[in-house]
């Protein structure tokens, strides 16, 4: 391979050791301990700039807040402080009843269905358009459907989060599954195992990254849906909390939600992350880590 | 919220060439049993779906019938009002947001996205922030939106390019930071300007991720629109739907989500075709 003459074309013994090429290998690999500190300056210094702005009267508070009112507001609202009507608790777990009833029953769904689809390539074929139009269909024009059929309770939220879930899961266990080698069946099948062994010992086993990664995808698309249910036809639940301080002007309120709405959605993620890790522990690290991409 | 912009960029497409691209021919006796079975799977749905209707068995008032869908469609089309205004005037004020909002959110999230790339040390500092805010709900920033830009059209323009923004971010960071440094010093050592290798090696080399931070931005636009309209808006298809669900009309609602598969399906034709210009120099899967 002639290419890596270029590689380094300084002869390794004459780098001197001079003050602006330490900071120019610093600038090329910065280490761990530079990079987490710069890590933490920037996020700091936007807040201080913030902080700063909106007490000097640079932007308008009433607008804006600041991070000192949410951090204060954040604090009261873990104390128990009652927020429109409600403790954030009992928000939480309006809103995490909704996630997680819908992202269990659209998870299995839609897995079983991109099983369904991956082994039956007659099946595929029939419904590839259909597919590919739900692909294209924007969901969230779909949810208020959710709203006329099932009223604005639990249930059309639950609805519109298995919406959300299902297409993950599906696209990414029809995926795994088709990843999975022909000859590794046939193989199998030849050596006399039963369609169920081959299930259990070659089709589940070799998607399962696929649909672990879609678990994973899934969940922030799971807030999602329930946040909108909350959006168009609610009076309660995180969501709405966002929404309602929001067009009450209570800008402090509307980011103290959304903090919690992070939090809440890391939380998720992180335990979504340890069942991965332990259904599928001979995974690379690498992997597992591949985390969820961009959500709505 | 964990993991990290070091690796493929990922996208929610569905897999490229279609879902049932392995299959080597299907076992029912060809091509024309498949067409047969796809006309018939939409024609049996549409059927029970008219039959249950009309025997009563689902509610007309929460399921609507197909038949009065395809009316409402038909009278849509021909510029019957809806909500207020014709479909033409919701489709004008819903595109146009996209429009400028995708235009805006594309060109700033590419921009950022390369400047952030292109430094080892800028993108090591804001590689977490960047994973942080691509993982994110970031319907749940649109009511802040609102509060800022006020009801109406700059809040849905702002929305749109929010969402466009941080697709278009994450993908061209994780391209531009992908690109092979040997390329780069090759084309240094053989002369070429600064200038030049920009241009003529990094952003062609980056240019397969970036086209996806495009692609998906455009599911991602039309989610951005229709949820500011949801939010705070009083014309547009989104905005057309939460009446429908209101006032409790399915049938408007069918016709009118008809229209926003109609927009979706042809601004992603748009953007393919835009992909594929711009990829020309690939061999084709």
């Amino acid at each position: 391979v002639t290419n890596t003459v270029v590689t380094d074309v300084r002869p390794a013994a004459a780098v001197p050791q001079r003050r602006s090429d330490r900071w120019a290998a610093l600038r090329r690999r910065p280490t761990r301990l530079v990079r987490a500190c710069l890590q933490a300056a920037v996020g700091l210094g936007f807040l201080g700039v913030w902080e700063v702005a909106a007490r000097t009267g640079a932007i308008d508070e009433l607008l804006f807040s600041r991070p000192t009112s949410i951090v204060v507001r954040v604090a009261a609202m873990l104390g128990g402080e009652q927020v429109y009507g409600r403790t954030i608790y009992d928000h939480i777990s309006i809103t995490m009843q909704a996630i997680l009833i819908g992202y269990v029953i659209g998870s299995v769904a839609g897995s079983l269905f991109g099983f369904l689809l991956g082994r039956s390539p007659f099946l595929a074929k029939v419904f590839e358009p259909y597919v590919l139009i739900f692909f294209a269909i924007p969901k969230i024009a779909i949810a208020p459907l959710f709203i006329i059929i099932l009223g604005t309770g639990l249930q059309s939220k639950v609805a519109i989060v298995v919406m959300e879930v299902f297409f993950i899961m599906f696209y990414s266990t029809l995926r795994g599954v088709l990843q999975i080698k022909e000859d590794l069946i046939g193989l199998a099948r030849v050596m006399g195992a039963s369609r169920m062994t081959v299930l259990r010992s070659v089709l589940l086993p070799a998607s399962l990254p696929s649909m672990l990664m879609g678990l994973r995808m899934a969940v922030p698309f799971a807030m999602i849906g329930a946040i909108l249910g909350e959006y168009i036809a609610s009076n309660r639940g995180i969501g709405w909390l966002v929404l309602y301080s929001g067009s009450s002007l209570d800008s402090t309120g509307t980011f103290a939600a959304i903090v919690f709405l992070l939090v809440l959605t890391w939380v998720l993620d992180r335990l979504v992350g340890v069942i991965e890790a332990r259904t599928a522990p001979w995974l690379p690290k690498d992997e597992k880590s591949s985390a969820p991409a961009t959500a709505g | 919220v964990t993991g990290s912009a070091d690796r493929e960029p990922v996208s929610t497409l569905p897999p490229p060439g279609g879902v049932g691209r392995r299959v080597p021919r299907p076992r029912l006796g060809g091509r024309a049993s498949v067409v047969a079975a796809r006309i018939g799977v939409l024609a049996v749905a549409l059927a029970a779906w008219q039959v249950a209707a009309g025997t009563g068995a689902i509610d007309t008032r929460t399921f609507s019938e197909p038949l009065l869908v395809a009316e409402r469609f038909w009278n849509t089309l021909f510029g019957a009002v809806v909500f207020q205004g014709t479909i033409y005037d919701h489709l004008l004020v819903t595109g146009r947001a996209i429009a400028i909002g995708y235009a805006i959110g594309a060109l700033t999230g590419v921009a950022a996205g390369y400047l952030l790339g292109r430094s080892a040390l800028v993108a090591a500092v804001f590689e977490p922030y960047i994973v942080a805010l691509a993982a994110i709900p970031k319907i749940a920033i649109v009511p802040v939106l609102v509060m800022f830009f006020g009801l109406g059209e700059p809040s849905e323009i702002a929305s749109v390019a929010l969402m466009v923004f941080i697709a278009a971010v994450f993908n061209t960071f994780s391209g531009v930071l992908h690109v092979d440094e040997e390329l780069v010093r090759l084309a240094r050592l053989m002369g070429a300007k600064r200038l030049t290798v920009v241009l003529r090696v990094i952003i062609p080399a980056a240019m397969p991720s970036i086209m996806i931070g495009l692609r998906t931005g455009v599911p991602f636009a039309m989610i951005g629109a229709i949820t500011a309209e949801f939010v705070a808006s009083t014309e547009g298809l989104g905005w057309a739907v939460q009446q429908a669900s209101a006032t409790f009309d399915p049938t408007s609602l069918f016709a009118i989500v008809a229209y926003l598969v109609l927009l979706t399906a042809v601004l992603g034709q748009v953007v393919a075709f835009a992909q594929r210009r711009a990829l020309r120099w690939q061999p084709r899967p």
